[in-house]
């Protein structure tokens, strides 16, 4: 983003997380501002989180994100003011700015008899203040509970009048129309918003980061998205802990937040095929992760309380093993310099464009979910594609060899009839490549030529075939096939194989243990 | 009557136009709004906005045959009418007087609903392309007869020609397959016995089981219960040993009994022992009208409880049902015993729908475009699928006689669901139903005039019109409909029938509201992608065969030897 520059600047503030322990220990804030205005509105602020830099968008509008503030009825907090003020000045082109209320006005008037709730307009100048109306927590649990029954195959008579009954659908339109709203505020009318919800760790997270993965092409690529997830969900304290139920504690505190994140770039990657790096598997391993506890990543509620734990010292990294496993979570279909990746992505939101995520709700259930998977056979191919260029890579070379061979035979003709061990000496000389020089030595005899011919088979089996240990497939297991002898297979087998170096470049290529043992690779 | 005496005024000027278009950038629907002159020809409106020098001239063209409905909104300052197109597309055109408006709207009223064949438009389209014999005669009762029976001398089943002057049933073709015990006599004897003469006659036989379905209308029971012993003979000898005979019914039997008190009815178990009766509900095709326009209503005004409205269309309940039929009839035929007869009331409709979708799951063949182009033919075409009628209005619309039903809409949907559930196992794609989809309600193509074979003699189709088929045959055409990632799939295909598999067919029934390109795009790059793979095949199969000439030089030259020489 270009940051620090001129109008923010990061600030060490929360340094030991004394102003707010959900934070970061790093913000950016405007430069203009001084710092005992930070603290009073972080006061000002529920649990102190005070708004702060989210996404900045090359024309100078900004994306922040707080919390309620401690109004109830009418308090009110000058510094506070006084900070927006700064945000709205980073900003040149536009003379307002936008407050974004996330949650339904009924609730937030509610709050204010706690003593919270939400700005008043008449206090700040240049805002324009927004309720869009995305429910809480506890209405999304609600609803998932209800999702999952009706994705239960038994009571499935009337499976489309219980999908509207659930209303999970409309939940996720809210959040993805939210979104849009931020983006249109920003990228179209060039006026910086500033979003909270209650806590501001819930919605503003999912719309925040929704926003940003719609505005910038660079959160739609594998390593973006990873950004994204640390930045917005992480490091601003999503409480995976909580909301996930990583550990029983309270009930109350479990919501799908993040699984509703997820399905909404669920939904664009179905309107956007092409627009995004990683696919569909990446996104359903990564729902099965933040909740399974394997990996550190999501373990904790806020970087302060990962720290505490040595999360970074004592787990994995979820984000290691993903890039291990990276041949899974390409999206064949993805093109990096078409209009759609280019550019802002405007989702259609109309109800009817949205789906049910059969393959994450249904995704063990094989008996609803289709047999031939589209995805996995447009990767199988590319895999393939990529393959065979290594091959006809190693073929050319071969024949250029034994063409010098040849050559070098004739031309010597009266000298040499026979080829001694010398001969292979003066024909490495010959070749100006150091690699090829010893692949030259030690591999060209018929034997050799006949391995590297037979290195690959040609017509790999389709998708449609079970693995050869005939463990079934789920519906978001990886399928892998062995570039020797075509086979398809499970993950299980996968890593008994090996990957093996191209004899023409250094790019790996999987070979089944068949064929390892075969060819004694 | 001729076309101009149809048409009052072929041109009014100071129209305006209004209809919803896709803005691409901001992925929204916006109203386009174009002003200009509506001309009125024999066989189309056109539109063609006003020159102007910012704006390149531009033109719609809408055939008369593919106005649904049309509505009149005349108000003292309003001259509105309002047209709703077959495909779904909806315009409004303002007039400048409400004098032009009736009298446009009164020509459009019968140019839009003419009944006679000869005037529709495929008779008039003979110079798109040249009229192919071969396309006609794509289908042959022989060709099937071959690929069913490939030893003739063993076969228990023969071709027919007792229908060659369409007398006996003049919706079935002139030649059916019929077992071969049974002789001419007995058909006929058959034929009175069963509505619209359609007797018992052979659709598809099962090679690898040996198992077949047959189909036919019901027999004409009665209330004084008659009995045909000849039709009772030709499901008798039909079944071999071993065998175990279904007939299905798409019928509930709550309404059996209504049935025979109209003169219709049933097989009695007493007078057909070998076959098992099972009544399965399917909804009739005036009931799939209705769904079908309750479908398209959810789909246009979608804006609350968008699911409830396309649950209770029961659009998805008749996928559903007709895939799990013919779901079973494949598990019967493939995987136990089974040989079944399928009718309904008139084997007009249902029938067709069920037999045809159960040997696109059992049969590789119909999955290829050919096999597919082979299966309408000879279980639509020829079986005598009242095109004609049932496909006279869409959604929007109803004629008073309520012939309409889009059964073959439901087949296409159908057909679609199970591309989308084995989308390898499928020559064809989706666009390719669309297509079929476009021509079956208005067409340049005579393909799909007429009620049955013999109304389609009667007009001359074959030497008057051509063939939808010339048009798929085209080597540009044909490439637009071939699913890149085919791969033959000799197997019976299980679809799942779960409610969550089915989905909606957006790029059909939502064709004119949702943004394609973005999936346009991604079918082009799994071409490009296949093309890619292609050619490095291409490539290395001529590498390995230079890499094998020079080993051979190089053994020869004695330069090269094996290691463990």
């Amino acid at each position: 983003m270009g940051l620090p520059n001129n109008k923010w600047t990061m600030t060490n503030l929360n340094s030991d997380y004394q102003i707010c322990d959900t934070y970061p220990n790093v913000l950016f804030v405007p430069a203009s501002v001084e710092d005992k205005i930070l603290q009073s509105s972080a006061n000002f602020r529920s649990r102190g989180r005070l708004p702060v830099l989210s996404y900045l968008h090359p024309n100078g509008a900004s994306l922040t994100r707080c919390s309620q503030p401690l109004s109830g009825f009418n308090g009110r907090c000058d510094e506070d003011e006084q900070l927006l003020q700064h945000i709205l000045m980073t900003n040149e082109n536009s003379k307002f700015m936008y407050v974004v209320d996330t949650r339904p006005k009924i609730n937030a008037m509610a709050n204010k008899a706690q003593g919270k709730g939400y700005e008043n307009e008449t206090n700040y100048k240049n805002i324009q203040f927004h309720f869009i109306g995305i429910e809480n927590i506890h209405v999304m649990r609600n609803s998932l509970d209800k999702l999952v029954k009706c994705a239960d195959s038994s009571s499935n008579s009337s499976f489309l009048t219980e999908l509207e009954k659930t209303e999970w659908l409309k939940h996720i339109k809210a959040i993805i129309d939210t979104s849009v709203f931020l983006v249109e505020a920003i990228n179209d009318q060039n006026t910086s918003v500033l979003v909270h919800c209650s806590d501001g760790w819930d919605r503003t997270a999912q719309t925040c980061a929704l926003a940003s993965l719609l505005l910038d092409p660079y959160y739609r690529s594998i390593h973006g998205f990873q950004v994204l997830i640390e930045k917005e969900w992480l490091l601003f304290g999503h409480k995976f802990s909580h909301r996930c139920g990583h550990l029983f504690e309270n009930d109350k505190e479990i919501s799908p937040i993040f699984s509703q994140f997820l399905e909404c770039v669920w939904q664009l990657q179905l309107q956007f095929p092409c627009a995004f790096e990683f696919n569909e598997t990446y996104l359903i391993k990564l729902h099965e992760h933040v909740y399974s506890c394997q990996f550190g990543t999501f373990i904790g509620n806020c970087q302060k309380e990962r720290n505490d734990l040595k999360i970074n010292e004592l787990t994995y990294s979820l984000w290691d093993y993903f890039q291990s496993k990276i041949y899974d979570f390409i999206n064949p279909l993805y093109i990096p310099n078409s209009f759609y990746s280019n550019s802002v992505l405007r989702p259609d939101t109309r109800i009817f464009s949205l789906k049910f995520w059969r393959s994450l709700y249904n995704r063990f259930d094989s008996a609803i979910n289709p047999s031939e998977k589209l995805i996995d056979s447009v990767s199988m191919l590319s895999y393939n594609t990529s393959s065979l260029q290594e091959y006809s890579k190693l073929l050319e070379k071969r024949c250029a060899q034994l063409k010098k061979l040849i050559q070098l035979n004739k031309n010597d003709e009266n000298v040499l009839i026979d080829l001694s061990e010398d001969d292979f000496e003066k024909i490495e000389i010959s070749d100006k490549n150091e690699n090829e020089k010893k692949s030259f030595e030690k591999k060209l005899t018929l034997d050799e030529i006949s391995i590297d011919f037979n290195s690959i088979d040609l017509n790999w089996k389709s998708t449609r075939k079970n693995c050869v240990c005939y463990e079934p497939f789920d519906f978001a297991s990886s399928k892998l096939n062995c570039s020797r002898c075509g086979e398809i297979l499970c993950e299980r087998c996968v890593e008994n194989g090996k990957y093996v170096s191209s004899s023409a470049s250094n790019k790996l290529i999987f070979v089944c243990k068949n064929c390892v043992d075969q060819f004694r690779l | 009557m001729d076309f101009m005496d149809l048409i009052e005024m072929p041109r009014v000027d100071n129209v305006k136009v209004y209809r919803q278009i896709q803005n691409y950038e901001l992925n929204q629907l916006v109203t386009q709004k174009l002003f200009g002159s509506l001309n009125l020809t024999s066989h189309h409106l056109i539109f063609i906005t006003q020159t102007d020098l910012q704006k390149p001239r531009e033109e719609i063209w809408i055939v008369h045959s593919s106005i649904d409905s049309l509505e009149k909104n005349v108000t003292e300052a309003k001259f509105q009418l309002m047209i709703k197109c077959k495909n779904f597309q909806i315009y409004f055109v303002d007039f400048p007087t409400a004098y032009c408006c009736n009298s446009i709207h009164k020509s459009l009223e019968s140019l839009s609903n003419l009944t006679t064949e000869n005037m529709k438009l495929p008779f008039f389209c003979q110079t798109i392309s040249k009229i192919n014999q071969e396309d006609w005669n794509f289908y042959s009762i022989e060709k099937s007869y071959k690929r069913f029976f490939p030893n003739e001398d063993s076969s228990e089943w023969r071709i027919s020609e007792i229908n060659n002057d369409f007398k006996i049933s003049p919706s079935y073709p002139k030649k059916v397959i019929v077992p071969k015990n049974i002789d001419d006599q007995a058909l006929i004897k058959s034929s009175q016995f069963r509505s619209m003469g359609r007797f018992p006659i052979l659709s598809y036989y099962h090679k690898k089981t040996n198992s077949f379905i047959l189909r036919s209308s019901q027999p004409l029971l009665g209330s004084n219960n008659k009995r045909c012993k000849e039709d009772e003979l030709i499901l008798k000898c039909a079944l071999p040993k071993g065998k175990q005979g279904y007939v299905y019914d798409l019928r509930d039997a709550s309404i059996l009994k209504t049935a025979v008190s109209k003169g219709g009815g049933y097989e009695t178990e007493v007078n057909y022992p070998l076959w098992k009766r099972i009544n399965k509900h399917m909804d009739r095709f005036d009931q799939l009208h209705i769904s079908y326009s309750k479908l398209i209503d959810a789909c246009i005004n979608s804006s609350t409880q968008f699911f409830y409205k396309l649950d209770t269309s029961a659009w998805f309940y008749n996928i559903r049902q007709a895939l799990y039929l013919s779901f079973l009839i494949a598990d019967e035929i493939h995987n136990k015993n089974g040989c079944f007869l399928i009718h309904g009331w008139d084997g007009l409709d249902n029938t067709l729908l069920i037999s045809s979708l159960a040997q696109i799951l059992l049969d590789p063949e119909s999955r290829t475009l050919d096999g597919f182009i082979d299966l309408i033919e000879r279980e639509w075409l020829h079986a005598g699928h009242p095109f004609s009628k049932r496909y006279f209005k869409s959604a929007f619309g109803i004629t008073p006689q309520k012939q309409e039903g889009p059964v073959f809409v439901l087949f296409l949907d159908c057909v679609r669901q199970l591309c989308e559930q084995f989308c390898l196992s499928f020559e064809f794609n989706e666009d390719f139903l669309i297509m079929l989809f476009d021509n079956l309600y208005t067409s340049e193509y005579g393909t799909f005039l007429g009620n049955n074979q013999n109304e389609r003699e009667q007009l001359l189709v074959s030497s008057r019109t051509v063939s939808l088929w010339t048009y798929v045959k085209n080597e540009e055409n044909i490439k637009k409909f071939i699913n890149p990632l085919y791969k033959i799939n000799d197997d019976v295909i299980w679809p799942s029938i779960f409610t969550q598999s089915l989905s909606l067919w957006s790029n059909l029934f939502l064709r004119f509201q949702i943004n394609s390109k973005p999936n346009d795009e991604a079918k082009k790059e799994i071409v490009k992608l296949v093309e890619t793979n292609l050619q490095v095949k291409i490539k290395v199969e001529k590498l390995r065969n230079e890499l094998l000439e020079l080993q051979k030089e190089a053994i020869d030259a004695g330069v090269l030897n094996s290691e463990n020489y």
